[in-house]
């Protein structure tokens, strides 16, 4: 090569490299709005792909839809709001059938669905479990003593009725809907109770994916639709080859001299046009020595149905992407309730197509669990041993 | 190639002076590209900033202007020394002290009454590409012009 051919080589490799790093990774034009529904908070993210006449408009036009939609699922799906159909449905009798919206149904639908893809570990109906140890509030209603925690026979009844969720029974007809509550019933502390469900472990995931529908009917293909540390669906990023960076919060993050010492995420790895789901027992937790050993446990929302208890499985956390954030939403909870062992076999034997990640802390290092290939993340804590599914 | 015209070239000069102004212009381009597009991103200082609490704005601090606006009832200065402001928000089920030093250019959460107190431990904005976020009272703190680089956190 002259030496000509050479200055203009690396004259052209410098020019093409400085707008490479000049436009990659950052976009200016965005629009942003928070909403505060189903007790969290949802974020709604959207981008101009360059400079779009007209988009503040239309996105303050789809911040109201999304708005709408959400608020209105919330009034069917909460299990605190009085007239929606779930506490309509937990207010009935043992056996009555109640018309409930197609949305509670086809959430219904979904939950059923998991519950017998993973054998009960998604089991919506662990209702009187989640009130009996207080996750029924911002944390106000915690035990705070071995004493305050529901006895062990009260559980294994709340167990009992659980898991006659598999006799919930759907009915449609001429474009109506229909529930009908299992004739099953317990009897705790002289009361009658038939079954109640609690559908948080799937509402926020479903209402991702209908929003993730409203984004594509309004013509929003950047962007993304964040509900809480739950469930996110993602469009594309205006940049980086449309794809945008994934970060899953760290279930173990220290914190050391009043900040903490360890980063914000364990894992990253490009997403884009997916819908992805989070549980951990690092949200919505109380610590407490349940066993008089001097050392406190943490009890997290999430349960285990077979228990009837805060999972101690050791599974830390479990985000799984690609399907429906719905059913994702309901996947996390049932890993984090299998463990480790049962995890790896259902996520090989069932869950080939996503994306799965879980975190394992037993008190013998951290362990990080996927079926991601080495080349598709990044691993940004180094604490964790990473292991193949 | 003929030796003849190999023998031309070989004798020719390394650079025209054409070249040379080409090369030049070119080399000009790029640098100001590299000006354009690095000195003028919005990672380096930081402007102002915005309080969210759920999805209203509370409180806005301009560094440029060195001053600031209240914009809700819950937000409260409690102190006031120099360049230094401590502020408190007052959530629905709690609160947050927020602590913006103006010559800083730096804003932290120094108190939250929440059980898990992320925000306190978090490190204090000191850019356009970092946020404070306290869940338990759904307060967000947030840069005037917040850096967007396609991450998402779960």
């Amino acid at each position: 090569m002259t030496v000509k051919k050479l200055f203009v080589s690396t004259l052209a490799g410098l020019s093409l490299l400085t707008i490479i790093c000049g436009c990659g990774g950052e976009v200016k034009y965005r629009r942003r709005t928070y909403y505060d529904v189903m007790n969290s908070a949802a974020e709604l993210v959207a981008y101009a792909d360059g400079e779009e006449n007209g988009f503040d408009a239309r996105f303050e036009a789809l911040a109201e839809e999304v708005r709408e939609l959400i608020e209105n699922l919330d009034k069917k799906l909460s299990a605190t709001e009085k007239t929606s159909d779930v506490s309509r449905f937990n207010d009935a009798a043992a056996g009555e059938k109640v018309e409930i919206s197609a949305e509670t149904y086809e959430v219904l639908s979904i939950s059923e669905n998991v519950y017998r893809m993973t054998e009960g570990y998604y089991n919506p109906a662990v209702y009187y479990s989640l009130y009996a140890y207080g996750f029924n509030g911002s944390g106000e209603n915690f035990p705070r003593s071995r004493e305050e925690l529901p006895e062990d026979k009260e559980i294994t009844e709340y167990v009992s009725l659980s898991s006659h969720f598999g006799e919930l029974k759907l009915e449609e007809s001429e474009g109506k809907f229909y529930a009908v509550k299992p004739e099953f019933t317990v009897e705790v502390g002289g009361r009658v109770l038939s079954m109640k469900i609690d559908l948080g472990g799937v509402a926020k995931g479903y209402a991702a994916d209908r929003v993730s529908a409203v984004m594509d009917s309004r013509g929003f293909g950047f962007g993304y639709f964040s509900f809480g540390s739950s469930s996110i669906a993602v469009k594309k990023f205006p940049a980086d080859g449309n794809n945008l960076t994934m970060k899953l919060s760290n279930p173990r993050r220290r914190v050391e001299n009043g900040s903490f010492s360890d980063p914000q995420e364990y894992i990253s790895f490009p997403i884009m046009d997916d819908c992805l789901s989070t549980s951990g027992d690092n949200v919505n937790y109380f610590m407490l020595d349940t066993d008089g050993d001097g050392v406190d446990e943490r009890l997290c929302h999430v349960f285990d149905p077979f228990s009837g208890r805060p999972v101690q499985s050791g599974v830390a956390s479990a985000s799984v992407a690609g399907g429906s954030a719905a059913e994702n939403d309901a996947l996390t909870t049932a890993i984090m309730a299998m463990g480790a062992e049962k995890a790896q076999k259902f996520i090989k034997e069932k869950l080939s197509g996503r994306r799965v990640v879980f975190t394992l802390d037993r008190g013998d290092g951290l362990k990080l669990y996927t079926n991601i290939d080495a080349e598709g993340f990044t691993l940004t804590d180094t604490r964790y041993t990473v292991c193949e599914i | 190639m003929s030796l003849k015209k190999v023998e031309q070239v070989k004798g020719d000069k390394l650079f025209r002076l054409a070249d040379l102004i080409i090369y030049g212009v070119i080399a000009a381009l790029a640098a100001a590209l590299f000006f354009a597009l690095f000195l003028t991103r919005d990672g380096g200082d930081l402007r102002g900033i915005r309080i969210y609490v759920r999805d209203k704005i509370v409180f806005e601090y301009d560094f440029e202007e060195n001053s600031y606006e209240i914009k809700d009832g819950c937000a409260e200065i409690t102190e006031k020394s120099g360049d230094v402001l401590i502020l408190k928000i007052t959530a629905e089920n709690g609160y947050n002290i927020v602590r913006i030093d103006g010559s800083a250019r730096s804003v932290s959460v120094t108190e939250a009454d929440c059980r898990s107190r992320d925000c306190v431990h978090t490190p204090p904005i000191a850019d356009n590409g970092s946020i404070i976020y306290c869940s338990p009272h759904f307060l967000l703190i947030e840069p005037f012009n917040r850096t967007e680089d396609g991450t998402v956190i779960m």
